[in-house]
């Protein structure tokens, strides 16, 4: 649009009640849209041109005059013939009548058309004198009646009974029509909104849609394993967390989050996680005190625990604890200090008893699936080698939720002897020598770690274990800061107020309400080179995330607003005078995925390959930090940075900008292209670059100040097995000389199926389990068969 | 096992076995397709006879049966359960020798 028209355009329109609103140009493309998508049309940009060629039009005939809209929709009529648009014509006109009627409707006027449409009907009735009957949702068949249509139209669309009617009759003509004989619900339903979309109620027809899966896809589902996560088996159960999930995200796309929110993730702006769990908060961590204080008190429950008196007790009741969240948060269940807050309970044991307790822990959570979808419980133990600071002088509390009369501070021997116990079992690995999947030990390291008697034998065992099976992660808690971490590696920093919540430990319990991830590497295609579209793009994209967090919070809120006679009683339950879900505490995560591609292709070159580069990396995630913060004041919501875990997000918003931005991201996706791509997940340098591990973790440690909900190194071991020493060494150096907030080992192992052995690194085949024997000719590939058959 | 248990065993689990008797080498037995492992084995009557029906499977799956294990991002689980990208991703990792 040039200057010169714009001078002289027209501002209003008069509505059809007569009141006057500001023209809105986009109104006109929308209407012609539709027109155009009821044939076939598809262009979006067409109509805009349309629209655009009917304001020129309209600014001509109407200078200084207010238009109305009949007067308006006759000019894109002529419009649409003249540019030779005749079949979107047709269907604009088709739909401008279809409009006026169900306006007459509205008015309560009963046009001649619609008696004789009932007439009609009614004669069809009479003359084919067939019974319809309909198989419904509810397990039942019934005999036609189109009430139930009008019924449950009002109801759920809250649109007038007369129009309603209408809509019915017209479903019921076409049924007749059609001679159909068994009809279903869902196909009703479907012919009712194919209607709502001709007559141009899409608020109804939106209000109207019913969930669920085609046959074929429940069929997939039902018979071939689920591979969005790696850690849902494939059984009856785990279908049944499919299905569910399947309609639960289209609830959360549809209902939960507005539509400007559902089309950015769509698109794959920004990715909402876990829609399937839209009614959860996203994961949590929990201090065994509150068990320990209040036993096993659930909602609804069929029976209710006293306090464990026993160790063996207290383990069971924490692992049902666990798994009674686990169905109400989506992500990973954290537990404080275990061997800390076991102490009491364990005083004085035998070795041979301790190793056994930690035989059953291990063994409880690594087997148990219980948990949605028949997975095991997502869980995390946090251990201290030291009694940590803030629960030195907190009273203990011992069997029967009785305070013991001595604090924290006196248990440290028991407590120690415990964690090693644990470790032993993570060294020995399951039955046949794997390692544990779950749970994950955390060890935290401090500076008073290093001033505790014993640090060094205890550190070597850990390092013995990271070698052997990977399993610890080392999370640096520097110069007094507290963390609880869970998760792939969420952690949720301590601070002044949680400190004095130390005092009464079992209020120390926390959440990640959602977590939502910026597409980064798409705002560098968006930006193409232009630093301040770049900052501009990225602030806008934190608005939606922010916005797309509050519309989670709200429903969150709305289902939490029912207590304890609510879908969230669990986290309703008031025990210690407050509810066990600690709205005011919650945090709102902002996820991070591909800063390695943004910068690449922002700047040319990635992270690792120059210095402007990693620093231009680095000033992106200060001014998402800032934002972050910025947002928090704001709202009075916490906003914090967080290292996506990724796991299905890496590979989505890889894909989908492989076809939406495919010249941009062709450039810096990994992977291969067109369906085996990925981005690297966070803040992460090139995952296969050489660098040294403590190059490596250092850089990457640069960056994790800032991301204050936790952030990892991956030190991928593959089938090498470092010496202990050497690995207890460079933990001591990655605490000293960087700011990395949690590293982790991770060896490769095969393990055969067949003979149960287990094999450092990745092969092909069992060696043992591959040899022939007599009797028995192995005959490998196809070719070599038909060979020999001939 | 007896011949007769094996086969029917084979002819039970259509989705993951094909199979003929048949001469092979101048013995007569069994030739076992695994559908899953995507293998043949040619078993002879004496070999069926002398093994239980668990060792025989077994060697239709000629070493194959492996599952693999690593870290996705947080947790160890299972590679063949990951998605295309997240395995693409497993093969670019670079894995570290020599820790210092």
């Amino acid at each position: 649009m040039t200057e010169k028209i714009n001078d002289k355009k027209i501002e209003y329109i008069k509505k059809r009640d007569g009141r006057i609103v500001p023209f809105e140009k986009s109104k006109i493309a929308d209407a012609i849209f539709k027109a155009a998508q009821s044939v076939g049309g598809q262009d979006r940009y067409l109509a805009e041109d349309l629209a655009e060629a009917v304001t020129v039009y309209l600014n001509k005939e109407f200078l200084g005059k207010i238009p109305t809209v009949e007067e308006i929709q006759d000019i894109v009529e002529k419009v649409l013939i003249k540019t030779g648009h005749a079949k979107t014509a047709k269907a604009y006109i088709l739909y401008r009548e279809k409009r006026a009627r169900i306006r007459q409707l509205k008015m309560g006027i009963i046009d001649r058309n619609i008696l004789e449409e009932q007439q009609e009907i009614a004669k069809i009735k009479e003359s084919t004198d067939i019974s319809l009957f309909v198989r419904t949702s509810a397990e039942d068949i019934l005999k036609w009646d189109i009430e139930r249509i009008v019924d449950s139209l009002v109801r759920e669309t809250k649109i007038e009974r007369n129009i309603a009617t209408f809509i019915a009759s017209e479903v019921e003509k076409e049924i007749l029509a059609s001679k159909v004989k068994n009809l279903t619900a869902p196909l009703i339903r479907e012919m009712v909104n194919a209607k709502l979309v001709e007559f141009g109620m899409e608020e109804a027809r939106r209000k109207y849609t019913r969930l669920g899966l085609p046959l074929y896809d429940v069929k997939n589902i039902i018979f071939s394993p689920n591979k969005e996560n790696a850690n849902i088996p494939h059984n009856p159960e785990a279908t049944n967390l499919t299905l569910a999930e399947h309609i639960k995200k289209e609830f959360a796309l549809l209902e939960v989050f507005s539509p400007e929110i559902s089309d950015a993730h769509l698109r794959g702006d920004i990715h909402l996680h876990d829609l399937g769990f839209i009614d959860r908060p996203y994961c949590s961590g929990q201090s065994l005190e509150y068990v320990k204080k209040f036993g096993l008190h659930l909602p609804n429950a069929l029976s209710i625990a006293k306090p464990a008196r026993h160790p063996e007790t207290l383990l069971a009741h924490m692992v049902k604890f666990s798994a009674a969240l686990q169905g109400h948060f989506n992500g990973a269940i954290g537990w404080d200090a275990v061997n800390v807050f076991f102490s009491p309970f364990i005083e004085g044991l035998s070795d041979k008893d301790m190793k056994q307790l930690a035989q059953m822990l291990i063994y409880e959570y690594s087997q148990q699936a219980v948990a949605r979808g028949g997975q095991a419980i997502f869980s995390d133990i946090n251990l201290y080698w030291e009694i940590p600071e803030h629960f030195i002088n907190v009273p203990a509390i011992g069997p029967g939720g009785k305070e013991t009369g001595k604090t924290y501070g006196d248990y440290q021997k028991t407590a120690q002897r415990f964690v090693k116990a644990l470790f032993e079992v993570y060294l020995e690995g399951d039955g046949i020598g794997r390692p544990f999947f779950f749970p994950k030990p955390l060890l935290h390291i401090t500076n008073r770690f290093f001033e505790t008697e014993g640090w060094e034998e205890f550190l070597e065992l850990v390092c013995i274990v990271a070698a052997e099976k990977g399993n610890p992660y080392f999370v640096f808690d520097r110069d007094n800061t507290a963390r609880i971490s869970e998760c792939c590696r969420l952690s949720f920093k301590l601070e002044a107020s949680d400190i004095e919540d130390a005092k009464t430990p079992w209020k120390m319990r926390f959440s990640a309400l959602q977590n939502i991830t910026l597409n980064l590497p798409r705002i560098a295609y968006i930006a193409e080179h232009d630093d301040q579209k770049l900052f501009q793009s990225l602030e806008n994209l934190m608005i939606m995330a922010v916005k797309a967090h509050i519309e989670k919070r709200r429903f969150i809120e709305e289902l939490l607003s029912f207590g304890q006679n609510g879908p969230l009683a669990l986290l309703s339950m008031n025990l210690d005078g407050e509810p066990y879900l600690r709205m005011h505490r919650v945090t709102h995560l902002i996820g991070l995925l591909g800063l390695n591609e943004m910068v690449q292709y922002h700047t040319g070159k990635q992270m690792h390959e120059s210095e402007k580069s990693f620093k231009f990396g680095l000033k992106v995630v200060s001014l998402l930090k800032i934002l972050c913060d910025r947002k928090t004041k704001e709202t009075g919501y916490r906003f914090v940075l967080e290292q996506t875990p990724a796991e299905s997000t890496a590979y989505r918003l890889a894909r989908l900008d492989y076809e939406h931005y495919r010249s941009q991201s062709e450039q810096v996706l990994k992977g291969s292209t067109p369906d085996r791509v990925y981005y690297t997940n966070s803040t992460y340098l090139n995952i296969s670059e050489a660098l040294s591990p403590i190059e490596r973790v250092r850089k990457e440690g640069i960056f994790h100040p800032l991301i204050e909900a936790g952030a990892l190194t991956h030190i991928w071991l593959g089938e090498s097995k470092p010496d202990p020493k050497a690995l207890s060494n460079f933990v001591i150096k990655v605490f000293k000389n960087t700011r990395n907030a949690q590293i982790a080992f991770s060896p490769e192992f095969t393990s055969c199926l067949d003979c149960g052995r287990i094999y450092r690194g990745i092969s092909k085949e069992c060696p043992w389990c591959g040899v022939a024997e007599k009797g028995i000719i192995k005959i490998s590939g196809e070719k070599t068969v038909e060979k020999q058959l001939t | 096992m007896e011949k007769s248990k094996f086969i029917e065993h084979l002819r039970n689990y259509p989705h993951l076995y094909e199979f003929e008797e048949k001469d092979e080498n101048g013995y007569s037995g069994i030739l076992v397709k695994d559908k899953e492992f995507n293998t043949l084995t040619f078993f002879t009557y004496q070999a069926i006879e002398e093994k239980e029906l668990i060792d025989l499977l077994r060697h239709t799956h000629h070493g194959k049966n492996v599952e693999w294990i690593s870290r996705v991002t947080g947790y160890f689980s299972k590679i063949n359960s990951w998605n295309k990208g997240k395995k693409e991703e497993f093969k670019d990792r670079y894995r570290t020798r020599d820790i210092e």
